[in-house]
């Protein structure tokens, strides 16, 4: 956890310096950055990730099969090209991680498990603290295009940007006029200049006078934001959010193609974005199983997109971006081995997650399910089946990110350990 | 009232340091936990500690005469507190932090507005109005000062004039806003357990059959949280199919340990089971011919923790007999006013407020009043015998909420941010509402506890607008009494006893002080710097933005 004087330390030069600079590339240090997409719903692991063909009382898709490639096993069928497609251009970069656990069977409790590694009510997601203890001052931390998050001590690191992208209307300034009902003419810019700068003052004055506790806390978030505020305006396009909102379909997914605008001008570090299936019909499929396989086709499609982008774009302090980005798939929980009376599978505290990207091991799953598609415990040197071993849960998932985000995990989470076959 | 003003009240200081003054302000002989130095717990300043209650209470800033009133006798705080109470807004803001903590003010339900034949206008007050439905309720009781227990027994909700036209409900002929407003579809009597808002919110499905909802019973309610505890099988019993499962949440001893609260409730909600869904017909009715059709798809009779009941107006009574309805209720307050969840070491001040609220009847103004007496609410800074874990813990200052930026705005400047009448701070679609820090109920279900980015872009974009609002309305059109511009016209110039007395009335109607004399001077060249390019209203335009945007103005 960031301390309380390093928190300020971050905040003081802000207030001194226009952060305005600092999203240049040339200003900014290498570091990992990690794209989020969080499937909907719960995923079906049996659709894709886990091929538990030789496991007892789990229905398989008929007509799926066990393939490999890369070394990489997955379920195939003919129905979904995409994934196979996916793992032929990718298998060698792409690890699975299976019997994954997040133990509740309610979407929102697992969704905070998935996200936080805990249940508790006042937790950080991973993207909040991984934005937290990045080596640059950015000024877009950790961008939420859509879904989930969880914040508490890093609130302050997370962007917001609206279902409709509302944020580049705030950062054009119009917001208040475009639509609103009592039109209003607004200073003009030298008037608000001088309005920022009176007010940078006084937030200097209280953030510095600021007694311990939470008065320095917000002190430091205040000054912070209002020097990101200072770093904005006026520059939506090159801040890679100039696009955002924008209809038309961009690679297949809009949120795929703003979350590399995001990544490749070096403006944040961490991006989330929900991804909800076909027709935004989420994976909650207590009827109707066959929706999995066509998330799940769209979904590969989309990701085949995005690698192709992320190979063909070029990170600001790295190579191609997919030499810096992680990008991670996971979902809130799992599915029920078995079908239900109505044709689908109902909730399930084991699942599966997909990372690819710079550090981690491509070509291979790790972990494992047991009987019933229940979690086996693994050992996380190797990855395989062990009795001594512990059977995955989303914290150790956390730990292994935040691991690979160059954060010491014992700060965020408390006995938890990355999973080292994971990496590279 | 200026020149008493001007005798009465001594200049505070810039910083977060107003609070220096050490003496309980608002502690009266009733006080609850008194202050106790041992607990590094030192009271704001009580200019500080009414501005916190007001804008709790009220959602706006003290006034001018209350804010003398408290200067000329510190001991006017409860006094000033009591009309706090009885004020209308007392009542909104009971929504409000109803509101942050039952999470039914969402964007999106099964039944929109063009399934009752309404124009696609009225999508945005269908979802408000049905998702407050239940608030009111509580805010009505709680506001009236009926005893708590009437949230789960009273025979009506409370209901505005659209869900006056579209549910069953015997809305006043004529009447306007949120009234009284009996069922009349047959449902029983049991106030928000009986809510077709609520029930909107915590849907189910078949494969759930309420358990999900009664889930929520018992965490709004008894604040126990059935779905926070970890779900765990016993390596010997691992239940595979769903067959298995189900028969498992009735003899697994790892399921049982919850569902045997959970099924029984359960059971008793299968008035509100829909045959057809996303059907409006079917969400809008209760069904009191399917109360017996949990004997079909369950093994368990209806009961709390139990106890039989005999459908849902027994199950109201004998919720409100459980003791940890009242706990619950004031968990929830307390949270609502310490901005933050009450803890194991708060558990005798948690239980010293719950045994007051018995002893006033279930009254919530007691309650409230109670609460604000803590040093946990009234606390201004940390002394040295605060543990380090206190830091983080106690509000020493809190952020507003965006329910609290967007009243006391429209209070002090009269701007409402809205596109075509819908207020751009309350939904997610077209506005800005969790943008603004606030929660949509779905994935966003906390307050925004510090400053962002986007955060502070919405506020800064509402303050340039409201600020240029009240300006253009106080000194140019004039075309009503003026809000905050009450000295000065555009003829005046710092220095002018005018200008002056401007200058320090805005701070004190946003600041709750007087300014520093660096302060007024650094904002009397902020008017001088704009007068050539913006005139005088730019001046004033930009030292009330100045001050809307002070780190002092934007926490409580």
């Amino acid at each position: 956890m960031i301390s309380r004087r390093q928190l300020i330390h971050r905040a003081a030069p802000a207030l001194l310096l226009p952060l305005a600079g600092r999203v240049r590339a040339e200003g900014l240090t290498a570091e990992r950055k990690f794209l989020f997409i969080v499937c909907n719903g719960g995923y079906d692991p049996t659709f894709v990730f886990a091929p538990l063909y030789d496991v007892a009382s789990v229905d398989m898709e008929s007509d799926s099969t066990r393939a490999e490639l890369h070394g990489l096993p997955f379920v195939d069928h003919a129905d979904r090209p995409s994934v196979r497609a996916f793992f032929e251009a990718y298998g060698d970069r792409a690890a699975i991680l299976n019997g994954l656990e997040s133990p509740s069977i309610t979407h929102d409790r697992c969704m905070k498990l998935l996200l936080t590694g805990t249940a508790d009510t006042a937790s950080d997601d991973w993207g909040s603290i991984i934005a937290a203890h990045s080596v640059n001052d950015l000024v877009l931390p950790f961008v939420v295009l859509s879904g989930f998050a969880f914040n508490e001590r890093y609130a302050s690191e997370v962007v917001r940007v609206g279902p409709t992208g509302q944020i580049k209307k705030l950062i054009e300034g119009t917001a208040i006029s475009d639509g609103a009902d009592s039109p209003i003419s607004l200073l003009s810019e030298a008037g608000q200049a001088e309005v920022a700068r009176v007010l940078a003052g006084r937030i200097d004055a209280y953030a510095a006078a600021a007694e311990r506790g939470r008065a320095e806390r917000f002190g430091a978030a205040y000054a912070r934001s209002h020097a990101q505020v200072g770093a904005v305006l006026g520059r939506a396009e090159e801040l890679g959010i100039g696009k955002l909102g924008t209809p038309a379909s961009r690679l297949g997914f809009d949120d795929f193609a703003s979350a590399l605008d995001l990544l490749e001008s070096g403006s944040a570090r961490c991006v989330s974005l929900s991804y909800n299936g076909v027709y935004s019909m989420g994976f909650d499929t207590h009827s109707f199983i066959e929706f999995q396989s066509m998330h799940h086709e769209e979904l590969f499609s989309f990701l085949i997109d995005l690698m192709g982008e992320m190979d063909r774009r070029s990170s600001p302090t790295a190579g191609r971006l997919s030499d810096e980005v992680v990008v991670v798939v996971y979902s809130e929980m799992g599915r029920g081995p078995l079908l239900n009376g109505t044709g689908g599978k109902d909730h399930f505290p084991f699942t599966s997650a997909m990372l690819l990207g710079p550090g981690i091991r491509g070509g291979q799953a790790v972990g494992a399910f047991g009987d019933a598609a229940y979690g086996l415990p693994i050992d996380f040197a190797t990855g395989e089946p062990a009795e001594s071993g512990a059977v995955p849960h989303t914290r150790d998932l956390g730990a292994t990110l935040l691991a690979l985000a160059d954060v010491d995990p014992g700060e965020a989470l408390d006995g938890a350990r990355p999973i080292e076959a994971l990496f590279s | 009232m200026r020149p008493l003003l001007l005798l009465l009240l001594a200049c505070a200081e810039a910083t977060p340091k107003p609070d220096e003054a050490t003496p309980p302000a608002a502690a009266t002989p009733e006080a609850v936990a008194p202050h106790d130095p041992s607990l590094g717990l030192e009271p704001a300043s009580p200019a500080r500690i009414l501005r916190r209650m007001s804008l709790d209470l009220r959602g706006t800033t003290p006034t001018l005469e209350e804010l003398a009133a408290l200067e000329a006798d510190p001991s006017a705080l409860p006094a000033l507190r009591e009309a706090m109470l009885t004020d209308p807004r007392f009542e909104e803001r009971l929504v409000d932090f109803f509101g942050e903590q039952w999470w039914t003010l969402v964007d999106n339900f099964d039944v929109e507005a063009y399934d009752y034949g309404l124009s696609g206008s009225d999508t945005f007050e269908l979802r408000r109005a049905a998702g407050e439905e239940p608030l009111r309720l509580l805010a009505h009781v709680g506001a009236r000062d009926l005893p708590w227990s009437e949230i789960v027994t009273a025979d009506y909700t409370v209901a505005n004039p659209l869900l006056g036209e579209v549910w069953p409900l015997d809305y006043p002929a004529g009447a306007t806003g949120w009234q009284v407003a009996p069922w009349t579809d047959g449902r029983p009597h049991a106030g928000v357990l009986v809510s077709n808002g609520l029930w909107w919110r915590y849907r189910t499905n078949p494969f759930n059959q309420n358990r999900s909802r009664a889930a929520a019973i018992f965490r709004l309610l008894t604040c126990t949280d059935i779905l926070a505890r970890p779900v765990a099988f016993g390596e010997a019993s691992r239940p595979t199919s769903p067959e298995d499962q189900l028969a498992a949440i009735l003899t697994e001893p790892y399921c049982v340990a919850c569902h045997a609260a959970i099924e029984p409730v359960a059971a008793s909600l299968f008035g509100f089971w829909v045959t057809v869904q996303y059907s409006a017909e079917e969400m809008t009715r209760y069904h009191p011919e399917r109360e017996s059709m949990a004997a079909e798809y369950t093994s368990v009779s209806n009961a709390w923790v139990g106890e039989p009941v005999y459908g849902l107006a027994d199950l109201g009574l004998v919720i409100s007999q459980d003791p940890r309805f009242t706990t619950c209720a004031v968990k929830t307050m307390a949270k609502a006013l310490w901005r933050r969840e009450p803890e194991l070491h708060d558990l005798p001040t948690i239980t010293e407020l719950d045994q007051r609220f018995r002893a006033a009847d279930q009254r919530l103004s007691a309650l409230v009043a109670a609460i604000t007496d803590t040093p946990q609410y009234q606390v201004g800074r940390l002394t040295d015998a605060a543990p380090a874990e206190a830091e983080e813990r106690e509000r020493t200052v809190s952020l507003l909420s965006a329910e609290q930026l967007r009243h006391v705005l429209r209070d002090l400047t009269g701007y409402e941010w809205t596109r075509y009448g819908d207020d751009l701070l309350q939904d997610d679609g077209l506005g800005y509402r969790v943008l603004a820090g606030g929660l949509n109920g779905v994935n966003v279900t906390s307050p925004q506890p510090d400053p962002g980015l986007t955060w502070n872009l919405v506020w800064l974009r509402l303050v340039q607008a409201s600020a240029s609002y009240v300006v253009t309305h106080d000194l140019l059109t004039r075309d009503e009494a003026p809000r905050l511009f009450t000295e000065v016209t555009l003829e005046d110039r710092p220095g002018d006893d005018a200008f002056e007395a401007q200058l320090e009335d805005l701070a004190l109607r946003t600041l709750s002080r007087r300014l520093t004399e660096d302060e007024a001077a650094a904002l009397r060249d902020l008017w001088t710097a704009l007068l050539p390019t913006d005139g005088p209203q730019g001046g004033w335009t930009a030292v009330l933005s100045a001050l809307l945007l002070d780190p002092e103005f934007v926490t409580r």
